[in-house]
């Protein structure tokens, strides 16, 4: 007698697979749909634990692209800082597809965003990325004269990558009324002044998210396709990053299994219908019951070096052709440091 | 009767002649140190600091050094009783170059920089500046300037590198060689040295130096200046200091 279940491999059963299974070594887990290797130019971009997958790459000696580099006089250490070297431009971090379609649209043409420096007290700051700057700038026409600037790098980026891998971070987020301007922190937090008349809020659904990444794809390959470059694959990631805090009116836990399931079903959603995207599980690895939340820091929030380790040495198994000869898959990673995370200034205003 | 330490490495070799003429005009007293320059990088490298054969910029001889870096050499008591006793200290050229902004970045014509980045941007050149082999950044070439500039407040002095006749490195686009010279003011002085700029009589159109300054003016060396060029530098600079 047999049963369509009788023939499963292993990670099809969750007895072997995750409760008596290692979580730091998920077998099966991964099942690239397109490989990764040396040769690819890679771009990186997504919320604050993306941050770890471009230095993770960039240690391997992989070509992630940056067309927007640190000067050279910077000081390494400072880098991060003054916002570089974080992704593959200037862009901070990118917590929604809103915010990526739209940074698309900007940089190829299509979009002219207005009322974008944000006061921070006699300064101003770039409310589309407000911490690369964190002194800010002297006026508003610097904020707009750097902005268009780092734009022509997005450009630049959109057109050279090869592969772009984003990490889906929130589906919560701020918006301007009148304009639809999709904002990465709330009005008021970092920067510039909370009007309940002007802004709003905005819980992004799966159907919105899907929406977005095929606006975002469409612009990228509409450039692409001037300078004769094939379609960007897209490898997509969810953040295990909980939300530090919701406006949702929901309690943070149930907003927080809210946005990540719209993220992981419009994740899985577009890998269904375009060859193009694929989806790699670092939020479940992280989230893994088998790990019994080992791999959080004791804020139950920040994921332990431990942790993207894990992910990472996945993430190698799973495209060896990003391996040089003479890497081991662990080690001394460049993932240990610190990320940059504003999301998590909005711990600063719970009580 | 003024007593001056001179320092520094192939610039301060290069103004040698000015200097000793200088001195003899004032009748002040002066030494001079090896603190830059490819000999001391080169002993520095292999794991020397602030290795100084003598007391003298005189190119060293082929003994000196094929042992450059092959015994500790430790900073000599004569060495220190200069440093104390000195009027003032004055580095000339050092590893302190503004040139190095524009020259590391081929698109720093045409991106924006805003001040605190620029700002940034010079303290790297003073805390870890650029030159070394393999492109690498060193945090300990100006560790003799940074040290004595704490110790010695206001009595320390730099004459910043003379900018290089090199095309590559020039026009930078509106004012900004003016705010990278503003902002080495201001983290020089903070950090107790007293910056000295370059004449800017001396530079061209382009902010270059001009052709007619360098030691060879055909240009075969870009980046040392002649004994007139450092004559006329140094004569101001001790008429600042007196």
């Amino acid at each position: 007698m047999t049963n369509p279940y009788a023939d499963l491999p292993d990670h099809a059963f969750w007895r072997k697979a995750v409760a008596g299974a290692s979580p730091f070594a998920p077998e099966g887990i991964v099942t690239p749909r397109f490989a990764l290797s040396q040769g690819m130019r890679i771009a990186t971009a997504g919320s604050c634990f993306a941050q770890h997958i471009a230095r993770f790459l960039r240690g391997l000696g992989v070509q992630v692209v940056d067309t927007e580099p640190p000067p050279a006089a910077l000081e390494p250490s400072q880098h991060e800082t003054w916002g570089f070297s974080m992704y593959s431009a200037r862009f901070g971090n990118i917590y929604t597809a809103a915010q990526l379609a739209q940074l698309a649209a900007e940089a190829a043409g299509h979009l002219t965003l207005h009322d974008i420096a944000w006061a921070r007290g006699d300064r101003f700051v770039d409310a589309l990325r407000p911490s690369v700057e964190p002194e800010g700038l002297d006026t508003p026409e610097e904020v707009i004269a750097h902005r268009a600037w780092h734009l022509t790098r997005v450009r630049e980026m959109l057109l050279q990558a090869d592969v772009m891998i984003f990490t889906l971070g929130l589906t919560e987020a701020w918006r301007d009324r009148a304009t639809g301007t999709v904002w990465p922190t709330a009005p008021g937090t970092i920067a510039g002044v909370f009007d309940p008349q002007a802004h709003e809020f905005h819980n992004f659904t799966v159907g919105e998210t899907v929406a977005l990444m095929r606006d975002f794809q469409r612009i990228a390959n509409d450039l692409r396709r001037t300078a004769e470059r094939p379609a960007l694959k897209i490898l997509l990631t969810v953040s295990p990053v909980p939300l530090t805090a919701t406006a949702s009116g929901a309690h943070v836990l149930a907003a927080t299994t809210l946005s990540k399931a719209v993220l992981r079903a419009a994740a899985a959603e577009l890998v269904a219908g375009d060859p193009d995207f694929d989806y790699f599980p670092s939020y479940e690895i992280i989230t893994n019951p088998a790990a019994h939340g080992a791999f959080y820091e004791t804020n139950l929030r920040s994921v332990r070096a431990g942790g993207v380790d894990t992910v990472m040495r996945c993430f190698l198994d799973a495209h060896p052709h990003l391996r040089r000869a003479k890497d081991t898959p662990s080690g001394d990673s460049p993932t240990r440091e610190d990320v940059q995370c504003e999301e998590a200034l909005m711990e600063a205003f719970g009580k | 009767m003024t007593r001056i330490l001179w320092c520094g490495g192939s610039h301060l070799a290069n103004a040698r002649a000015a200097i000793e003429a200088e001195m003899a005009a004032r009748g002040w007293q002066h030494e001079y140190f090896i603190t830059a320059g490819p000999q001391i990088r080169n002993a520095l490298l292999r794991g020397r600091r602030f290795a100084v054969n003598k007391n003298t910029i005189t190119r060293p001889g082929p003994e000196e050094i094929a042992n450059i870096g092959k015994q500790p050499i430790p900073v000599s008591h004569e060495r220190s009783a200069a440093y104390r006793q000195a009027d003032h200290i004055v580095f000339l050229g050092q590893w302190v170059n503004p040139h190095d902004i524009s020259e590391q970045d081929a698109d720093l014509r045409q991106r924006p920089i805003s001040t605190p980045l620029l700002r940034a941007m010079v303290n790297g050149l003073i805390a870890r500046p650029f030159g070394f082999p393999g492109g690498t950044r060193r945090s300990w070439p100006n560790q003799p300037l940074l040290a004595l500039g704490r110790r010695r407040p206001g009595r320390v002095h730099l004459m910043l590198t003379p900018r290089p006749h090199r095309p590559a490195l020039g026009p930078l686009p509106g004012g900004m060689m003016a705010r990278v010279h503003s902002l080495l003011d201001e983290e020089l002085r903070h950090r107790g040295i007293t910056p000295h700029f370059q004449p800017p009589e001396t530079l061209d159109a382009d902010g270059l130096t001009d052709t007619r300054w360098l030691r060879f003016p055909d240009t075969t060396d870009d980046h040392h200046m002649s004994d007139a060029f450092w004559a006329g530098w140094i004569a101001d600079l001790c008429d600042r200091i007196a």
